[in-house]
């Protein structure tokens, strides 16, 4: 009696966890399947699956759109915004961790204080400042500013840092190493999943990234998937299965780099997070 | 006594040098950071100086004291966003905390493929607001799949993005594309709840509901805490989503949409920044409200 109630409660919840996958996934089920058809039939009728599977909108995509040429600004702001300001993040989180100088604690309140600041409040200035270096309409515009490194990358990494034992900044410096070489050689290494969490973080906002790339970049040939999307909308309201083509393949490098790294994220933020 | 000595002597020398070594690094890693700061600290001054101006970017910049703020005042699209970001809050936050702490507790009970699920209720979270907004446009439309499907079962359609509808919509896109997130952060505070007090209470003889209302809720209430912040925080700030899924008559006008409309399509530098100290300002408020209110329903031990 008792095993069956626990068979039952188990079966009712596999069948809710089934039931909130299927609304989760459904609308990416739609995206894939409605990129197959062609635009008479998603014009006239409303089943999921394609009746005539189609090319058409992939090859349309490539051919009349600059997609590929957004996806590799795309991948340019990504990986290269990601790489240094992880490493400016880094370089920064051992100064506060391991290394002794004066008004270190005020700095790292300060760098703590601008977590609260929100980005709205910055946006206006950082344009102005970016348009008077002549940074307007290039790649770099976006991808500059974040090789300051993060205040909560700091921040987060520092507490990594942290918890490895003193004794080894100690020895290394004893036989003579430089702490820039302490950290590239024995921080850097030691700290590698909470790294990869951060990559995955910072490459999943900034190919995302709407706003930033709406402000500083007006001609097609520098947009990234993100605007160009939504600029290329325009152009193709009557033809649907077009836009969504480039939505879905627009998908595609985040959900990769999730997929790959997702432990490291859900370990992450089930370990150090929130507490 | 004498070993004593010889040892602290050298020593010392050596020490102090190694600490100026320490500094010097220490001042040549910091730079990239020190800029960056010094940047949004700057960035922050200089916007609130310029909220008291009126400025093209073109011409010069000409003080006009408070006006902006005056004009803010009376500006009903002001109110409008706000009221917006309400109807977004109304609807969006109680049904986030609902479901996502209940998809918590369903995914820490030990099942097989328990990993899957996570993998899959995190997916919209690695998705662009752009993909997200796009889809669920055409889901949205008055013959898409949504309505489709609502027409299948024998019912009306519902015109999703008219101009009542617009802001409940994308509370409901909201709420679909957050909730996995959310869950994993409740599912962590859930993690931390230790396992004694659960075995104590079997003991006294509590019922699954008398363990959830008297243990797992009261002590995850740090962790609800966290996300309510951070979810009204986001929702004040919100702008891809609105800006792809507009609904008509400035029906899902926000706050940010307006800023960027204000100083990147009008080039009114001056009142936009107002609109941002005021944005600002009102976060400020109710993260202190927030704040003191946790006093009365946040317990940080039993």
């Amino acid at each position: 009696m008792e095993h069956t109630t626990q068979q039952a409660i188990k079966s009712v919840q596999y069948i809710i966890l089934l039931a909130l996958s299927v609304v989760i996934l459904f609308p990416f089920a739609w995206l894939l399947l409605s990129s197959f058809k062609d635009n008479f039939e998603i014009m006239s009728g409303n089943h999921l699956i394609p009746k005539n599977w189609t090319f058409d909108n992939y090859v349309k995509i490539m051919t009349e759109i600059p997609m590929l040429t957004f996806f590799k600004n795309s991948a340019f702001i990504a990986v290269m915004a990601t790489i240094g300001g992880i490493f400016a993040s880094a370089m920064s989180a051992f100064v506060f961790a391991k290394l002794q100088f004066k008004g270190r604690d005020t700095l790292f309140t300060m760098v703590l204080v601008v977590m609260m600041i929100p980005g709205v409040v910055t946006m206006i200035p950082l344009f102005i400042i970016i348009k008077s270096v002549g940074l307007m309409d290039s790649l770099w515009a976006l991808i500059l500013p974040n090789w300051t490194g993060a205040a909560f990358s700091v921040f987060f990494l520092r507490q990594h840092m942290m918890s490895i034992p003193h004794d080894l900044y100690e020895s290394a410096k004893m036989e003579g190493c430089s702490p820039f070489r302490i950290f590239m050689t024995i921080y850097l290494p030691l700290v590698k999943s909470a790294l990869a969490t951060l990559a995955v973080l910072n490459f999943i906002g900034h190919w995302n990234d709407l706003l930033g790339p709406l402000i500083y970049l007006n001609s097609p040939e520098k947009m990234t998937i993100t605007v160009g999307i939504s600029y290329f909308r325009g152009q193709y309201v009557t033809d649907y299965p077009v836009v969504l083509a480039g939505v879905f393949l627009s998908l595609i490098p985040t959900v990769v780099v999730f997929m790959f790294l997702q432990k490291y994220l859900t370990k992450g933020m089930l370990i150090s997070g929130l507490k | 006594m004498r070993d004593d000595q010889a040892r602290e002597l050298p020593r010392k020398p050596a020490k102090k040098k190694l600490m100026g070594q320490d500094a010097l690094w220490a001042f040549v890693l910091l730079i990239p950071l020190v800029v960056g700061i010094g940047l949004i600290y700057f960035s922050a001054v200089f916007g609130f100086a310029m909220s008291f101006t009126s400025w093209d970017i073109v011409r010069k910049a000409q003080w006009i004291g408070l006006d902006n703020y005056k004009t803010l005042a009376y500006d009903g699209l002001v109110w409008k966003a706000m009221y917006n970001t309400l109807i977004f809050l109304v609807i969006s936050i109680p049904a986030k905390l609902i479901i996502s702490f209940a998809l918590a507790i369903l995914l820490n009970q030990k099942l097989k493929g328990i990993k899957l699920f996570r993998l899959i209720y995190f997916f919209p979270t690695a998705c662009s607001v752009v993909a997200i907004a796009l889809v669920w446009g055409y889901l949205y439309g008055t013959d898409g799949f949504l309505n489709t499907l609502l027409q299948d079962i024998g019912l009306p359609k519902v015109y999703w993005m008219d101009e009542h509808n617009a802001m409940g919509s994308i509370a409901i896109m909201g709420v679909w594309g957050s909730m996995g997130f959310i869950a994993l952060l409740f599912l962590a505070g859930l993690q931390n709840v230790p396992t004694e007090y659960y075995e104590a209470s079997r003991v006294d003889g509590a019922s699954r509901w008398q363990q959830l209302w008297n243990i797992t809720i009261p002590l995850i209430t740090p962790t609800t805490f966290f996300i309510l912040i951070t979810q009204v925080i986001g929702a004040f700030q919100m702008f891809g989503e609105v800006y792809l899924l507009s609904g008509p008559l400035d029906s899902t006008l926000t706050i940010v949409q307006y800023i960027f409309n204000e100083a990147f399509q009008g080039f009114r530098m001056g009142y936009a920044s107002a609109l941002s100290y005021l944005l600002i300002l009102i976060i400020f408020i109710i993260t202190v409200i927030q704040l003191r209110l946790q006093k009365k329903w946040v317990h940080y031990d039993l």
